[in-house]
């Protein structure tokens, strides 16, 4: 069965609720996708799809623990689950440090999570969110290949003093965020090591195949969608 | 003896004298940060080497240094958005895109 489905972005492309609409077909059609000129993405999808819904893969009990301890060694807490969503290269935040990385539509998966530090009574209480941003790519052999592309963190509060001594805390701490999360990924390509593709690419939400009508939040989770070669 | 220094000690006393307990005195790069509490009061003082507005949102980051290039040949990408933002400079803004990143694909 092939699919073609149509997404409709009501708070900004691949950000926030989008509501999908999905048309079965037995016929199978040849991977393309319309760009998203007025915030819909229509996309035709093969039969021989392969789905990897990485909020899944990536939000489990096991890394949303990891992450929790961590936070709670550094002060803080863990105050969401771990969001993936798929953001265009130019959206990402450090994209100005060196804009040639990367294509300007070049799709990177951003995961994040929020936090919360609560400071000395003469501060306001901080909460943030740290993002750590994935480069997902073919190699010349067409294996596919995840890795740490960079980190960012944002937050509110602090304020009058705790801001600054709190956002060298955290510039500190994210090598050894990356670190984690390096150690983590190559359990999200294990499986298919040796399965060679010939195309990929990032749908919003789970990647739902089903007939009909639904409504997802892209900005907690995304999908790679993978042609075998 | 620096003058900041001296400020500190003096401050330090003035603070034990008046019955301030559990002083805390810590410098780091924005400073000097003192504070203090008695009973169910406190006091806190700042030393700033540089007066700066503290702003609502702090933020930062960068991308992960690679020492080696990766082979890098095929990625997910949204091809023909850069046309339909030059000809629509709309989209980009319900795109989310910030308008300083705007300048590399116009």
């Amino acid at each position: 069965m092939s699919v073609t489905s149509t997404y409709s972005f009501i708070q900004g492309f691949f950000n926030g609720v989008f509501v999908g609409q999905n048309a079965v077909s037995a016929a199978d059609q040849p991977f393309t996708e319309s760009p998203p000129g007025s915030g819909i993405l229509v996309v035709h999808r093969p039969n021989g799809e392969n789905l990897v819904d990485l909020g899944k893969v990536i939000n489990t009990n096991a890394n949303v623990g990891m992450v929790a301890k961590q936070l709670i060694a550094a002060g803080a807490s863990l105050t969401s689950g771990l969001r993936v969503q798929g953001t265009p290269w130019i959206s990402v935040p450090y994209f100005s440090q060196s804009p040639a990385a990367h294509k300007p539509f070049d799709m990177l998966a951003k995961v994040n999570f929020d936090f919360h530090i609560e400071t000395p009574w003469f501060c306001s209480d901080i909460d943030g969110t740290i993002s750590v941003f994935l480069f997902v790519f073919l190699d010349s052999q067409k294996h596919l290949h995840v890795t740490v592309d960079g980190t960012w963190f944002s937050f509110e509060g602090g304020a009058p003093f705790c801001a600054g001594p709190a956002s060298d805390a955290l510039k500190a701490a994210m090598p050894a965020v990356r670190k984690e999360v390096q150690a983590l990924l190559p359990q999200l390509t294990s499986a298919i090591a040796n399965v060679k593709f010939s195309n990929i690419y990032f749908l919003p939400g789970d990647g739902k195949k089903a007939a009909g009508a639904f409504v997802q939040n892209a900005s907690s989770d995304a999908s790679l969608g993978l042609l075998l070669a | 003896m620096d003058k900041d220094q001296k400020l500190v000690n003096d401050i330090s006393a003035l603070l034990r004298d008046a019955g301030y307990t559990g002083l805390n005195v810590h410098t780091d790069q924005n400073g000097t940060l003192l504070n203090a509490t008695r009973e169910r009061g406190g006091v806190v003082l700042r030393l700033a080497p540089d007066m700066q507005k503290v702003s609502r949102r702090t933020e930062g980051g960068a991308a992960e240094a690679r020492a080696e290039r990766l082979d890098v040949h095929q990625v997910p990408a949204m091809e023909g958005v850069d046309q339909q933002i030059r000809a629509n400079p709309e989209l980009a803004k319900a795109m989310g895109i910030p308008t300083a990143h705007l300048k590399y694909i116009m």
